[in-house]
């Protein structure tokens, strides 16, 4: 250890100094490099990234200050063939930069542990949503305040947004039913993953107003072509009141249990209007007894039993209260054919023509929700609303993208079962969609592509493709709307006529 | 200033059949190392899925024959010790008792291979699959552990006859025998990851 | 004591062997050591061009250059994997292969034989991994995780698998060779403590490939058996687990990045001492500090799952990935004391270990700060990601490769690679690179998360910087490939020991002999010994013995090549 004299020293402390300024300016600059501090939690990860970025500053001016200043004054000259001096090390210092490292990371690892603590503890009064990520979307699912609901009623209600409001604490209950995803929100700091199999959890408290179109939502783990697409929002409200305002006005308003009835009847999915007279929907069918007042007719039928649980039975199990001078024909209609929810609400419907039912008016409150249909209406309004009123003469061009838009969105979940490559879909479940529109047109005879495709949609199990499980459920008019599924036949007969025309 | 000096004229003789010898020995012990960890996750596998559903276990184990396979576990014994009987042979010279016992101990690994095998049939018919619904999961666990330690005996069984006919051919001595020495050592292995195969998925 | 035998009648000349034996089967250590190296170059254009096409498509926000959000997925997917295990970890490996054995002194490795079935099994299993893209191609990034890449990637994923399989045996073999060669074959008077610190990581390197190797092929196996032979480990409606493949795989995977970078650090270690003329401080403890980083290494997994493992478990590891950057400092600031003070000459391999020092620093702050779990729960899965592992993957390691290059070319090949394109290759790739990684830290923070096709606009101007740094980054790269394909024809021819290093890979000529040495080389009881009457002793006997070796000093040797451009070789001469 020889040859060195003090004047090198001086070099390394003024290096030494400028670095630990140098890292001082530059962890000012922590709020340019991170998304606005939306959440409680943010102000808490960017005060530790500070501390990081102002060591991780000094540090690297250190180096790179040496590494400069070792250039310039120990450059060899020229002609100078020489070795350097034989410096073999130094204990003491390999003993400092040994252990002020050392410290250093005992004290990063000291503060972070106690940001994670901070932002992991439960807190008092979350408000805890239910998220499923799927290729490719998020949904979001609320409890229903008592005060909201109807009896009988749906509970809870399911969009394709999160929304919050100020100073609550949120805790969302994430699950997935397909791949990993990962659940970020870069505005308020926190991420997890989704795990198949797992319920996984995260929290946070929004401390901002969300912006227009709200903070962006994004997937933050591989999980297939769409995962770049896969994105959503978080719409932070002022107060509770506006939040519950807008979750009164997200419940479907003509989707009341007596509304979503009607439209299910109405659709053509169930074959009732065969057999059965209905004035109120046009109904003519002569086989089994009309069903005008059925609902008055239920409630005295058979002593002990509602006119709802008797109604429910009739479906459910026809055989049971076969009306005397009619057949014994009519099919049972199973849960797979007729959901609860759905049954719920042909009761409904029928309890609203009936003059003794007590509220016959629509209303605001809450109604049956299929996981998607509160969705599903507002899209399908926002579709309608695009490809109806005033566009009349959209072009088919027109009304294609909207059924590729209306395919894309989180309304529906084509995804998961089948495959599009236009759309980026890689669902294995059900049969491939590419060329779907050539495929139906020659599929079953005497039935058009079109017609084809609205059947196998309205109801599925007609057509099942031999190989492929009779998986698909029937999509009614609350989930696909008449002209939301125009669109969608629109845009596969698109994709027909590009393959066509190329 | 600068000196010529002569060359010492070391010979470190990386040449030497002792040195060759040593290093083969070392690298089958590195070798047996990597082996040791792969063996182990599978053996992590089948440990956790016996602590966390041992009705599972229990319920297959009806169908597995424990006296059978007590029968191959002794046959696989025997092989190790004619392997250790034909190394003793070796290093006294007597090369004919070598070539034998190392052919008894081929003989002994492929008896154990083919028993395993008759063991497996009987397991498919009392529908133990890789996967079914009923037993399945234990056999996702069993089969991969065991054809695995199968596969290492196999290619231990061809090893005992490459070293039988190379000791036909009188390539081993009583200094020349680490070929067999390290072939040894991976017999005993695959020997010994069969006891602890053995204890744990037949026995504890 | 040094010494070098009596002098010859004439100096050694190094004599290339025929490109056909390149070609065909060899044991011997420097046929394959090249064999090694020029596949993973070739791997190395292959990765690169994804990467290109990456960056093509990054330039907006929509999907435009892809066919499919998949097909951008498979084309990272095989970025990934081809730079890792194709480039990479083989070209480390050929450096070793060539270079362990001469620096001990020996006349091969342990294992000739063995040495040239591990590098065979390398082009069958590039092949394989080429063949998936056109049999079904992956699309799960080159860490596959299930579910994805059980139930949706193509059939290519378990030929990606295999592929993987067949690379790992080959790594396993040769770490064996390795280890057993170091142990057993190192001179007289090479201690542990003697030898070169280039030997010393291979030999860290070879430790963590024996120990870490297996899991991946245990979580290989596993996946293999997923995907064709029916079985559930990772299906969670079956009892199965997702988690169970991540903790395997990063098992093996994280240890796996010190295979890359330590192998890059040996190098810069020769590199910085020879070209400053100055011993490495406090060699011991760098060479310590491979050991403490391959040991370290092996409990770090889980910081890549830090938004999927139970959240309970996320302290223990984010505390021993602080400790890792405890030995790594060792390193960095011992090899800026090793250069302060010494007599810096700027050949293109000290550029490079310069910039390799600059780089590699980024990469462990950022590295640093991705162990601070709160801040990594921010950016896991983000651009800040990828930023880090580039710096600290090409950055680091691919910079130490263009360093050993520039530094051993002319022992393998018997010409000096051109400097002047060295430089401009040097000057470009650091400007680039830094442009095209370092953007990518605030991409990430500001939002947007890797592994996609389409963004957020208001990422587009990044991206667009990033895109084209990155295409002269690209570009850059054939600066070396055309000086190297050069200067096998016209390089000046370089002499034994160009640089006058004291490690005994110099103690024969360029290219050696095929037995290395002709008599057996005494080592330097200091391999490092810069500025010792010993060093300069040593390297007399070798002028004696090989004539005059090269000035040490090149910018001399610049200023006499610019005014001598009359000394091409005639053809054939030194072939």
């Amino acid at each position: 250890m020889n040859a060195e004299n003090s004047s090198s020293y001086i070099p390394i402390v003024v290096i030494l100094v400028i670095s630990v300024i140098f890292g001082v300016v530059i962890s000012s600059f922590t709020p340019q490099v991170f998304p606005t501090q939306a959440s409680a939690e943010a102000e808490q990860v960017d005060n530790l990234f500070r501390v990081l970025l102002g060591i991780g500053g000094a540090i690297f001016f250190l180096v790179q200050g040496a590494l400069v200043w070792s250039i310039v004054a120990y450059r060899a000259k020229p002609d100078d063939d020489s070795d350097a001096p034989h410096i073999h090390g130094n204990t003491t210092l390999e003993i400092v930069w040994t252990a002020i490292p050392a410290v250093i990371v005992f004290v990063l690892a000291v503060l972070s542990f106690q940001v994670w603590t901070s932002i992991r503890e439960e807190k008092a009064n979350e408000q805890i949503v239910e998220v499923v990520g799927q290729r490719f979307n998020w949904s979001f699912t609320y409890a229903i305040p008592e005060a909201m609901r109807v009896p009988d009623g749906p509970t809870s209600i399911t969009v394709p947004e999160l929304h919050v409001y100020l100073n609550r604490p949120v805790k969302l209950e994430m699950t997935t039913p397909d791949v990993i995803h990962s659940f970020w929100v870069p505005a308020m700091r926190v991420k997890q993953d989704l795990l198949p199999g797992r319920t996984t959890e995260v929290r946070f408290t929004p401390v901002e107003l969300s912006p227009d179109g709200g903070f962006p939502v994004v997937c933050a783990e591989l999980c297939g072509g769409g995962h770049g697409g896969m994105r959503s929002a978080v719409i932070v409200h002022e107060d509770e009141a506006a939040f519950n305002a807008w979750l009164e006005n997200a419940l479907p308003e003509s989707g009341d249990p007596a509304g979503a009835g009607r439209q299910l009847l109405e659709s053509g999915a169930l074959p009732c209007a065969g057999c059965h007279t209905l004035d109120e929907l046009g109904w003519t069918g002569q086989v089994g007894p009309p069903l005008n007042d059925v609902f008055d007719t239920a409630a005295r039928r058979v002593p002990g039993l509602t006119a709802e649980e008797y109604i429910m039975q009739s479906i459910r199990e026809p055989g049971a209260f076969v009306v005397e001078g009619f057949p014994p024909a009519m099919p049972p209609f199973t849960e797979d054919q007729i959901s609860q929810q759905d049954l719920s609400n042909i009761v409904a419907f029928f309890r609203s023509l009936s003059a003794d039912a007590d509220d016959t008016s629509v209303s605001d409150e809450a109604a049956d929700v299929d996981a998607d249909e509160t969705a599903d209406i507002e899209a399908g309004d926002e579709a309608a609303d695009e490809a109806g009123v005033g566009d009349d003469e959209s072009a088919d061009a027109d009304l294609a993208a909207q059924g590729r838009e209306f395919l894309l969105s989180s309304a529906v979940q084509c995804a998961a079962c089948h495959t599009q490559d236009d759309l980026g879909w890689n669902g294995r479940v059900g049969p491939p969609l590419n060329g779907i529109y050539d495929t139906a047109a020659t599929r079953v005879e005497g039935l058009s592509a079109e017609e084809y495709i609205r059947q196998s949609i309205r109801e599925p199990s007609a057509f099942v493709v031999e190989g492929f499980p009779p998986a698909m459920p029937p999509h009614t008019e609350a989930m696909v709307s008449e002209e939301q599924l125009d669109a969608i036949i629109a845009y596969f007969r698109s994709q027909s006529e590009e393959a066509a025309s190329e | 200033m600068a000196q010529l000096v002569e060359t010492h004229g070391h010979t470190h003789d990386h040449e030497s059949p002792q040195a060759k010898a040593e290093n083969l020995k070392f690298a089958m012990w590195l070798y047996l190392a990597s082996e040791v960890i792969i063996f182990s996750i599978l053996i992590a596998a089948f440990a956790i899925f016996r602590v966390r559903q041992p009705e599972m276990v229990d319920e297959a184990r009806e169908a597995l024959s424990i006296s059978f396979v007590s029968v191959n576990t002794f046959v696989l014994l025997a092989s190790s010790w004619a392997m250790v009987m034909g190394l003793l042979a070796i290093q006294k010279g007597n090369n004919e008792s070598m070539v034998r016992w190392i052919g008894l101990t081929g003989v002994l690994g492929l008896t154990f291979v083919l028993l395993q095998l008759v063991e497996y049939q009987e397991l498919r018919h009392e529908g133990i699959a890789l996967y079914s619904e009923t037993a399945g999961r234990f056999g996702q666990r069993f089969y991969p552990l065991t054809a695995f330690h199968g596969a290492h005996v196999i290619v231990g069984v061809i090893w005992a006859f490459i070293v039988m006919f190379k000791g036909i051919k009188r390539q081993y001595s009583p200094t020349n025998y680490i070929g067999i020495e390290i072939f040894g050592l991976y017999w005993h292995f695959v020997d010994v990851v069969w006891i602890i195969l053995f204890t744990m998925i037949y026995l504890i | 004591m040094a010494t070098i035998t009596a002098p010859l009648d004439r100096p050694l000349e190094g004599k290339r062997p025929h490109i056909n034996e390149y070609l065909r089967w060899s044991v011997d250590h420097k046929i394959i050591g090249v064999q090694y190296m020029v596949t993973a170059l070739f791997f190395f254009i292959v990765g690169g061009a994804l990467a290109m096409m990456i960056r093509a498509e990054l330039l907006t926000p929509a999907l435009d250059v892809a066919a499919s959000g998949q097909q951008f997925n498979t084309i990272f997917s095989m970025h990934g994997t081809i730079m890792i295990f194709g480039w990479i970890i083989p070209m480390m490996a050929g450096f070793g292969n060539y270079f362990v054995p001469l620096q001990l002194g020996a006349k091969d490795m342990a294992f000739p034989w063995l040495n040239a079935f591990a590098f065979w099994l390398i082009p069958p299993a590039g092949m394989l991994l080429i063949l998936s893209w056109f049999i079904g191609p992956i699309e799960a990034g080159w860490t596959a995780y299930p579910p994805l890449s059980t139930l949706f990637s193509g059939d290519g994923q378990t030929l990606a698998a295999l592929s993987l399989h067949l690379l790992g045996i080959s790594s396993i073999l040769g770490a064996i060779n390795f280890i057993v060669t170091i142990k057993n074959m190192r001179p007289p008077g090479m201690g542990y403590f003697q030898m070169p610190l280039f030997t010393w990581t291979i030999l860290a390197t070879a430790l963590i490939i024996v120990l870490a190797t297996p899991f991946l092929a245990g979580a290989l196996t596993l996946l293999i058996l997923d995907r064709i032979g029916g079985t559930k480990f990772f299906d969670a409606a079956n009892g199965g687990d997702v988690l169970l493949w991540q903790n395997v795989f990063w098992f093996y995977s994280h240890p796996a990045v010190y295979i890359m970078v330590l192998p890059g650090m040996g190098i810069l270690s020769e590199v910085l001492a020879v070209h400053s003329r100055k011993s490495i401080f406090g060699y011991k403890l760098v060479a310590l500090s491979s050991l403490g980083i391959a040991l370290i290494g092996f409990t770090v997994w889980a910081h890549h799952m830090f938004t999927s493992l139970t959240p309970e478990l996320r302290i223990p590891f984010m505390i021993t990935s602080m400790i890792i950057a405890v030995p790594t400092g060792i390193k960095v600031f011992s090899w800026l004391a090793t250069i302060w003070m010494g007599k810096i000459r700027f050949t293109a391999a000290m550029l490079f270990g310069l910039g390799f020092l600059s780089m590699f620093v980024i990469g462990g702050i950022s590295g640093v700060m991705l162990a601070t779990l709160p801040f990594d729960i921010h950016v896991h899965d983000t651009y800040f990601v990828v930023s880090h592992l580039h710096f600290v993957l090409f950055g680091g390691a691919v910079f130490a490769i263009y360093a050993g290059i520039y530094h051993w070319f002319p022992k393998v090949t018997g010409r000096m690679l051109d400097e002047r394109l060295g430089r401009l290759h040097f000057f470009i790739t650091y400007v680039s690179f830094f442009l095209t990684f370092f953007p990518m830290n605030f991409a990430g923070m500001l939002g947007m998360p890797r592994r996609v096709a389409v963004y957020d606009p208001k990422f587009q101007t990044l991206n667009v910087i990033i895109s084209i740094a990155g295409f002269v980054l690209g570009v850059s790269t054939f600066i070396l490939f055309y000086n190297m394909f050069d200067s096998l024809r016209h390089g000046k021819k370089a002499s034994a020991n160009p640089w006058r290093a004291l490690t005994l890979e110099w103690a024969t000529s360029s290219p050696p002999p095929s037995t290395n040495f002709i008599e057996d080389p005494v080592p330097m009881s200091d391999p490092y010994g810069y500025g010792t009457t010993e060093a300069e002793a040593y390297l007399y006997g070798q002028e004696q013995q090989f004539g005059p070796l090269k000035p040490a000093h090149f910018e001399a040797a610049l200023l006499a090549a610019a005014s001598d451009d009359s000394d091409p070789l005639p053809e054939g001469a030194g072939d």
